[in-house]
């Protein structure tokens, strides 16, 4: 199999991402420029985080002048759920002969590639899984820089001509998570509903990340307990 | 060179090994049995996070609006239209878009009422 094609099927998918992460990198890079960052730096920050909430949370801590050590620890500490998406990432594509130095892989595995892949892989062909994850990670990549750069130097003027579609691109990301819910999800009820619940009951303690990471840790452990059905199964049993 | 500057290559270093080093370490994985309960957690781990993910997004939409009426109708018109165009049609680009003009234009609409 050829490299190319998988790649190019990757790019296609990246669409819906690159949609997403245009306007939002295109709102970092007025936000990094308005947070007192040079143009290089802010390409820089995007360039070699590619880690979307992260980096506003960066830039914030730059303007209120914040030592390195803060901003580096603030990073990392809301980066930690990306620990657990290679591993299963790596279970899902179940590769028998990879193509893609992992290294590579790992570079690009954001929270929206990896939903993406998640949700779709099982339909993508064995053969060339990996290259494909590739191409899906370069098309994020390119449109969350580009997004970037087209921020930092046209930025401002172009949000303040339109509320419309300042509006409509808030509902890009939200809207992809959603319709990958409904792909990925329908076989795995349980699982969804403790996750929403956890996330729900944590977000109103703690910060959204956090809520985050509970949730999602809560509702994946959830796949070990037997399904209500099973329960039922079983004490319908005992009484027959 | 500035703190910053060292800061954003560290976070952006730290980022990545957060990504890479736990899938280096796991070689294993591809060999899993599907009984494993470890197997069925990293199963899980999927749907699990765009559950949490979408989440944090929609209740992140109209908190960022003060909990304004008009961002919450925003939010129920964006997630219904993402099930009724989803049901039309299996292309992730529409079922993505689409909702996020809805979601745009009740703001606009909202803006036309008097008072708005």
């Amino acid at each position: 199999m050829s490299f190319f094609s998988p790649f190019q099927q990757g790019l296609r998918d990246s669409l819906p991402i690159g949609a997403g992460y245009l306007p939002i990198g295109f709102t970092f890079g007025v936000v990094a420029i308005q947070a007192g960052l040079s143009i290089w730096q802010a390409f820089l920050v995007s360039a070699l985080m590619f880690a979307g909430a992260s980096q506003f949370v960066f830039v914030a801590l730059v303007a209120t002048g914040a030592a390195g050590w803060t901003l580096v620890s603030a990073v990392l500490l809301m980066n930690m759920r990306h620990l657990f998406y290679g591993p299963s990432l790596l279970s899902t594509l179940a590769l028998a002969r990879p193509r893609v130095p992992r290294c590579l892989l790992a570079f690009g595995l954001t929270d929206e590639v990896f939903a993406t892949a998640a949700a779709r892989s099982g339909g993508w062909d064995q053969e060339g899984r990996d290259i494909r994850l590739l191409g899906l990670e370069a098309g994020a990549y390119s449109a969350w820089v580009g997004g970037t750069v087209l921020g930092t130097v046209t930025g401002e003027q172009l949000l303040s001509r339109s509320d419309f579609m300042r509006n409509s691109m808030e509902f890009v990301l939200p809207a992809l998570f959603c319709a990958l819910l409904l792909e990925c999800g329908r076989h795995r009820r349980q699982v969804v509903f403790v996750t929403l619940m956890v996330t729900l009951v944590l977000g109103l303690w703690l910060e959204s990340y956090l809520a985050l990471v509970g949730g999602m840790l809560t509702g994946a452990f959830a796949a070990i307990l037997p399904p209500p059905s099973a329960g039922r199964a079983r004490k319908a049993g005992r009484q027959a | 060179m500035k703190s910053v500057d060292l800061a954003l290559i560290a976070a952006g270093a730290g980022t990545y090994l957060l990504r890479y080093l736990p899938m280096a370490g796991s070689r294993f994985l591809v060999r899993l049995p599907d009984t494993s309960p470890l197997y069925r957690v990293l199963q899980a781990m999927g749907p699990a996070a765009i559950t949490s993910l979408a989440v944090v997004c929609l209740v992140a939409l109209p908190a960022g609006h003060g909990w304004s009426p008009v961002s919450l109708a925003a939010v129920m018109a964006g997630v219904l239209s993402v099930f009724a165009v989803h049901r039309r049609t299996g292309n992730l680009a529409v079922v993505t878009l689409v909702p996020a003009l809805v979601y745009g234009m009740v703001f606009s609409l909202a803006s036309w009422l008097p008072g708005g």
